[in-house]
């Protein structure tokens, strides 16, 4: 039952407002249209960015946090194309900047770059087999990694900070504990599929 | 004008990826986390409400280390104890005789951890004290055995304390016994980096590191860590020094800003002093 709740919650949040028509012709008509569809990134960008600096910490193995925001941007540009996914990812990443107190601009830049590579295996009428498929842990991995390699480089370059020690350390753990995360999404899509 | 439009409408994905990674790197050089300060306290503020609704949330992933952390603390605060009775008469004799400056001179404010964020390159620590409570940005935060890190922000009832496990540490410090002076910085993990150390001076696993007098940010002599190991970095004249910090920051849970600011006109004049050295 609560697993059902679940996945109608996430299912709502996530996979309803998006662009299949076949899946939306069974949800109320305004969901489908596209302002709706934004507002609701942008509710949802804010509401992960405050999940992500409050509770993902419950979750940390040795201080390695997955990057909730990161696979949400990834989501959206597998269900909406480049240019669509660049422009929330830079919302995101702004959001999450500001909500983490951490420099303005760095995750944004971090995140643009993850969701313009992701917009490359973008395929209309293809969102749902994307993403309920193991070929979006394996977008999340490679995203994940280009994402923490510009952060760290960008971010840490100027400081006395090893990069090549931090990185390997903090990105690459961080990007395999993502890919991880990367699984909930991916079975959620994949089981509504089988629906 | 029409084949420009043209052109740009075909490569848009291309043009508006290098407006934002224009617009994001604009933004990175202005720099600083604490720009939007009005923005940054509400943001605070509520998060510091939410975080505080979450506080009693067991985190299961560290429970079983923290009880292991939480019984070797008892322990040897069991055995402080004892120590610290009889060394309390004897500084208070000491004291006396030396007419030495009461070191808590400088008013504490206990607080209450509610909130962490670990964020890859960052530890920072909510609590509940805010500016109403006097806490203001750059005061040192310190527990009962030494250094935690400094306010970054504060809003009226809630703060945030950037711990020294951070990348932008950088603290005067000093070996106690020694007195020789050195920077520790963090570079990842639980550990701190000793550097500037000379080959030369007698360091030993074991030593106490203490904040500097020369620190413009925290007062001097707050215990930071004891040296852990001691590394012999080749073709340079100082050695490379790992600190373990006395500070358990996986079970830190309550701790106390020391209500003193670093001194503006000390700051001022030897950032000055940088200014001008860089000019040149």
């Amino acid at each position: 039952m609560y697993s059902s709740i679940g996945i109608f919650i996430v299912d709502t949040i996530m996979i309803s407002f998006f662009r299949n028509e076949a899946y939306i012709s069974d949800k109320p008509a305004f969901m489908s249209t596209p302002r709706v569809r934004y507002m609701v990134y942008a509710a949802t960008a804010v509401l992960l960015s405050a999940f992500q600096v409050i509770f993902v910490s419950f979750i940390a193995i040795e201080g390695v946090t997955p990057d909730l925001v990161l696979i949400w941007c990834i989501w959206v540009a597998l269900y909406e194309g480049q240019l669509v996914g660049m422009v929330v990812g830079f919302g995101t990443g702004l959001v999450f900047d500001a909500i983490a107190s951490a420099v303005l601009g760095s995750n944004a830049l971090a995140k643009v770059i993850a969701s313009f590579i992701a917009g490359y295996f973008y395929k209309e009428g293809m969102e749902r087999q994307r993403t309920g498929s193991w070929s979006f842990i394996l977008i999340v991995t490679v995203c994940g990694a280009i994402h923490n390699l510009i952060y760290y480089f960008f971010y840490l370059r100027p400081t006395e900070v090893n990069f090549y020690t931090f990185f390997l350390h903090y990105g690459v753990f961080t990007t395999l504990y993502t890919s991880v995360a990367a699984i909930i999404p991916k079975l959620i899509a994949s089981r509504k599929q089988e629906w | 004008m029409l084949r420009f439009i043209e052109l740009i409408a075909r490569f848009k994905e291309y043009v508006i990826l290098c407006v934002l990674i224009i617009m994001s790197i604009t933004m990175m050089s202005f720099g600083a986390a604490t720009k939007l300060t009005g923005f940054r306290t509400i943001i605070i503020g509520a998060l510091g409400i939410v975080h505080s609704g979450v506080d009693n949330l067991p985190n299961f992933l560290t429970i079983t280390s923290e009880n292991r952390a939480l019984r070797e603390l008892a322990y040897n605060l069991n055995q402080e104890v004892l120590a610290s009775r009889k060394a309390q008469v004897e500084n208070q004799i000491l004291h006396e005789l030396l007419h030495l400056k009461d070191s808590s001179s400088y008013p504490l404010v206990s607080t209450k951890i509610v909130g962490r964020t670990m964020d890859k390159s960052r530890h920072y620590v909510v609590i509940d004290a805010g500016q109403q409570d006097s806490v203001a940005d750059n005061m040192a935060v310190v527990n009962y055995q030494g250094l935690v890190g400094y306010i970054f922000s504060a809003s009226p009832h809630y703060s945030i304390v950037q711990t020294i496990l951070d990348k932008n540490s950088r603290i005067a410090a000093r070996v106690r016994r020694t007195n020789v002076n050195g920077i520790l910085s963090w570079e990842g993990g639980d550990i701190l980096w000793l550097k500037n150390i000379p080959k030369t001076d007698t360091v030993v696993v074991g030593d106490l590191i203490v904040t500097s007098p020369f620190s413009t940010r925290f007062p001097s002599d707050i215990p930071v860590g004891k040296i852990a190991e001691i590394r012999d970095e080749p073709n340079t004249l100082f050695s490379k020094i790992v600190v373990e910090p006395v500070v358990r920051f996986n079970s830190l849970e309550y701790v106390m800003v020391r209500r003193q600011q670093p001194d503006v006109e000390r700051q001022m004049i030897e950032d000055f002093l940088e200014k001008k050295l860089q000019k040149k």
